[in-house]
C-alpha cells in the first residue's frame, strides 16, 4: 500500500514538475519571442521616425536627376565632340593639327556611374583665338573640362613672317559619359506633387550646386597678347609710338572700317532712295576719313611694329580695297529707276517749297552723275530734264536767297515812280541792286526782282 | 513479536487508515495539488498573458512591416541618386575655368601699362592633377616670363599685380605664388627695349573643396 502511494504521489509529483518545467521554457520562449518583437517594434518605430526626411530627400534627388543627364553626354553624343571641337575651332580662328582619344590614367575610365572620355587637341592660333575656343569648350552645355593644356609661344622670326601670332598649343579635354549601372526603382510616394513643390527651394539650391559654372569671355578689347614678344626694332621706329600705341592705332582703324561695313550694310539696306543718299553720304564720309588717316600713318610712320603693319594690311587695307570695289561695282551701272527719280523730283520739289534750297540742291547732287546713264529711256529721260530744271531752280533761289538786303524804306507816290530803299540804295523799277539783280516792280513791302531770268519777289 | 488481537469481533476497535499513510496521503495529496495548481496558473495565467501580449506585439510589427519596407525602398533609391549626385558634384568642383584665369592673367600684364611693369611670356603649361605622396598641390600653372625693363623690380611689381585680388580674382584658385627672382638676359640693342630679366612664374592650385568654398563664399558677397 505503501508503496503504492508512494510511487503514485512521486510519478504525479513528477510528472506535474515536468508539466510545469516544460510550461515555464515555453513562457521563458515566448517572452524572449515578446522581448524580440519589442526590440524589432522599437526599431521599426526608430526607422519609420526617419522615413519623412528620407521621403523629402528622395524628393529632391529624384527632381534633380535630370541634371545628370543634362549635364553629361550619353554614348551617342561622345561622337559629337569631334563636330563641336570642329566647329569651335572654325568660329574661334584657331588651326587643330591633330586630335585623339587619350586613354585615361591608370585605365580606371569608370567613375560609378560616370564613363571619363578625353582627347588630346594640339593647336595653333593667337591666345585670344585660344581662349575663344577654350571658352566654346568649357561653356558648352554639356560638361567639359580641361584639366592641362601647354602653351608655346610663336617665335619672333615667325611672328615676322606670318604677321600674326601662331603659338603651338596643346590640351586635353575630357567629359564624363552618363552610364547608370543601377536604375533607382521609383517608390510610389503618396502626395509627391504637393510635397516637390514645398521642397522647390531645397531642389533649386541643390540644382543650383550640379550647374555648371561659366565665364562669359569678351574678347580682346584691345590688350596685348602677352605671349607675343612686344620688342620693337630701333631702327624701324620713326615715329617713336610704343606698341601698346601703335597697337591702340591698328584698334582706331579697325573701329573705322568696322563703322564703314556697318553703313554699307545700312546702304544696302534702306528703304527708299532717300535714306539709301543719305547713309551712302555718311558712308563716303567715313570711308574719306579712313583714308586719311591710312595716309596719316604712312606719312608719319605710325605703325611698324610688324604685326600692326599685317593686322592693318589684313584687317583694313585689304578689306577696304575690296569693299572699295563693291560700293562700285553695285552703284548705280544702268542709272536710276523711273521709280527712284520719281522720289527724287518729289523730295525737291518739297524742300524747295518749303526753302530748303541746299537739301534739294544735295537731293540732286545724289543722283547728278547717274543721269547720263537714263539715255536712249524716254521716260527717265524726261525726269532727268525735270530733274536737272528744278536743280537749277533751287540753285537760282538758294543763291537768291543768300543776297543780303536791308530794307530801308520805300515811296510809293501817285505820279511819280516807285522807289525803294534797300542796303542804303535807293532804287526804282529797271534799277541794278547787284550785277545781275534787277529791280522790275516795287509794291508796299514787296519787291520783283530779275535774276538769272527768273522773276523773284522778296517781302521786307 | 506478533501481536493477535482474541477479541471477538464486535469488540475489536474498527480498523482505520493508519495515521501516517493519511499524513502520507494527504502530504502527497497537498504537494501533487500545488504542483498542478502552479501548472494551471502558469498555462492559464502567465503563459496566456505572455501570449496574449505577443499577439499584440505581433500585431503592431506587423503594421510597421509595410512602413519599414517603403523606408528600406527609400533608402535603396537615395543611395543611387546621391551617389551620383556626389560624383557629379565632386566633377564640377574639380572643374577650373581656365578661360577666365587666363583672361585675368592678360588683364594684369596689361596692366603694367609699361610703367609699372611690361611682360610677356614663353610658354605657358598648366596642369590639373590629384596630389602625389606628401605633395599638397593640386596643380600648377607654370610660365617663363620675361620683364622689359632694366628696373629688375617690375618683376615684384608684377607678382604683387598677380595677387592683387582688387585687381582680379586670378589668385583665388591658388595657394602659393612663387617668390620673386630673375635674371638679366644679354642686352639685345636692336630692340626697344633693350633689357629684359627672366623669371618664371610659378602658382600652385588649391584643392577643390577650398576653390569651392573660395568660390561660394565670392558669390555669397555679390
Amino acid at each position: 500500500m505503501w508503496v503504492t502511494i508512494g510511487t503514485t504521489s512521486l510519478v504525479l509529483a513528477a510528472g506535474l514538475g515536468a508539466a510545469i518545467y516544460l510550461k515555464m521554457e515555453q513562457i521563458d520562449e515566448a517572452r524572449a519571442a515578446v522581448s524580440t518583437l519589442e526590440a524589432e517594434i522599437a526599431k521599426a518605430r526608430r526607422t519609420i521616425e526617419g522615413t519623412a526626411p528620407l521621403e523629402r530627400e528622395v524628393i529632391v534627388l529624384r527632381e534633380i536627376a535630370g541634371v545628370f543627364s543634362a549635364i553629361l553626354p550619353g554614348s551617342a553624343e561622345v561622337n559629337n565632340l569631334i563636330q563641336n571641337f570642329y566647329t569651335y575651332s572654325g568660329e574661334a580662328g584657331v588651326e587643330p593639327t591633330s586630335f585623339k582619344p587619350k586613354p585615361v590614367a591608370g585605365g580606371r575610365g569608370r567613375t560609378s556611374d560616370f564613363d571619363q572620355v578625353s582627347y588630346a587637341l594640339t593647336l595653333s592660333g593667337d591666345t585670344f583665338q585660344f581662349l575663344e575656343f577654350l571658352n566654346r569648350i568649357e561653356t558648352h552645355s554639356r560638361f567639359m573640362a580641361v584639366p592641362s593644356f601647354q602653351l608655346t609661344s610663336v617665335s619672333r622670326q615667325d611672328m615676322e613672317k606670318f604677321g600674326y601670332a601662331k603659338h603651338k598649343i596643346q590640351l586635353d579635354v575630357e567629359t564624363y559619359v552618363y552610364v547608370p549601372q543601377r536604375r533607382a526603382k521609383n517608390v510610389s510616394i503618396e502626395g509627391y506633387a504637393r510635397k516637390r513643390d514645398l521642397l522647390a527651394g531645397e531642389i533649386n539650391r541643390r540644382r543650383q550646386a550640379l550647374t555648371l559654372s561659366t565665364f562669359h569671355y569678351r574678347g580682346n578689347r584691345g590688350r596685348r597678347d602677352p605671349w607675343v614678344d612686344p620688342r620693337v626694332p630701333i631702327e624701324d621706329n620713326p615715329s617713336g609710338l610704343t606698341v601698346p600705341e601703335q597697337n591702340e592705332k591698328v584698334e582706331q582703324l579697325i573701329g573705322l572700317f568696322g563703322k564703314a561695313v556697318r553703313e554699307w550694310d545700312e546702304v544696302q539696306g534702306a528703304e527708299n532712295v532717300l535714306d539709301r543718299m543719305v547713309k551712302r553720304k555718311s558712308l563716303i564720309e567715313t570711308i574719306a576719313m579712313l583714308e586719311d588717316e591710312l595716309r596719316h600713318v604712312d606719312q608719319e610712320g605710325l605703325i611698324t611694329f610688324t604685326p600692326a603693319v599685317k593686322r592693318v594690311q589684313k584687317e583694313v587695307r585689304d578689306p577696304l580695297r575690296v569693299l572699295r570695289e563693291e560700293i562700285d561695282d553695285q552703284t548705280y551701272t544702268e542709272g536710276p529707276s523711273k521709280e527712284e527719280m520719281e522720289q527724287v523730283l518729289a523730295s525737291m520739289q518739297r524742300h524747295i517749297e518749303s526753302g530748303d534750297y541746299a537739301i534739294a540742291i544735295a537731293a540732286f547732287g545724289e543722283i547728278k552723275s547717274t543721269l547720263d546713264l537714263v539715255q536712249g529711256d524716254p521716260v527717265r529721260m524726261v525726269l532727268a530734264e525735270e530733274l536737272r530744271v528744278l536743280s537749277e531752280d533751287a540753285q537760282i533761289l538758294s543763291d537768291f536767297d543768300a543776297i543780303e538786303m536791308k530794307f530801308g524804306g520805300q515811296a510809293l507816290i501817285e505820279g511819280r515812280p516807285p522807289a525803294v530803299i534797300i542796303n542804303g540804295k535807293t532804287l526804282s523799277p529797271g534799277g541794278l541792286l547787284d550785277t545781275g539783280v534787277e529791280v522790275l516792280a516795287i509794291r508796299p513791302r514787296e519787291v520783283d526782282f530779275a535774276f538769272r531770268g527768273v522773276v523773284l519777289t522778296r517781302k521786307f | 513479536m506478533i501481536r493477535i488481537n482474541l477479541l471477538p469481533e464486535e469488540y475489536r476497535r474498527k480498523a482505520r487508515t493508519p495515521f501516517k499513510m493519511v499524513l502520507a496521503i494527504a502530504a502527497s495529496t497537498v504537494i501533487n495539488g500545488s504542483l498542478l495548481a502552479t501548472w494551471c496558473w502558469m498555462a492559464l495565467g502567465v503563459a496566456a498573458e505572455v501570449e496574449i501580449e505577443r499577439a499584440t506585439l505581433r500585431m503592431d510589427m506587423d503594421g510597421l512591416t509595410p512602413q519599414v519596407a517603403y523606408h528600406d525602398a527609400l533608402d535603396e533609391e537615395i543611395k543611387i541618386f546621391a551617389s551620383q549626385e556626389q560624383t557629379l558634384a565632386q566633377i564640377n568642383m574639380n572643374r577650373v575655368l581656365w578661360t577666365e584665369k587666363l583672361d585675368q592673367l592678360i588683364d594684369i600684364v596689361n596692366s603694367g601699362n609699361e610703367v609699372d611693369h611690361f611682360i610677356w611670356f614663353d610658354g605657358l603649361t598648366v596642369k590639373q592633377e590629384p596630389p602625389r605622396g606628401n605633395s599638397t598641390s593640386f596643380g600648377s600653372i607654370k610660365a617663363s616670363g620675361h620683364s622689359g625693363s632694366p628696373k629688375w623690380n617690375q618683376v615684384a611689381n608684377f607678382l604683387e599685380d598677380v595677387g592683387d585680388t582688387q585687381l582680379t580674382g586670378f589668385v583665388n584658385d591658388f595657394q602659393k605664388i612663387s617668390m620673386p627672382e630673375g635674371t638679366q638676359n644679354p642686352p639685345e640693342d636692336d630692340l626697344i627695349p633693350s633689357v629684359n630679366w627672366s623669371f618664371p612664374l610659378t602658382l600652385d592650385l588649391r584643392s577643390p573643396d577650398e576653390r569651392w568654398a573660395i568660390r561660394q563664399q565670392l558669390e555669397g558677397s555679390r
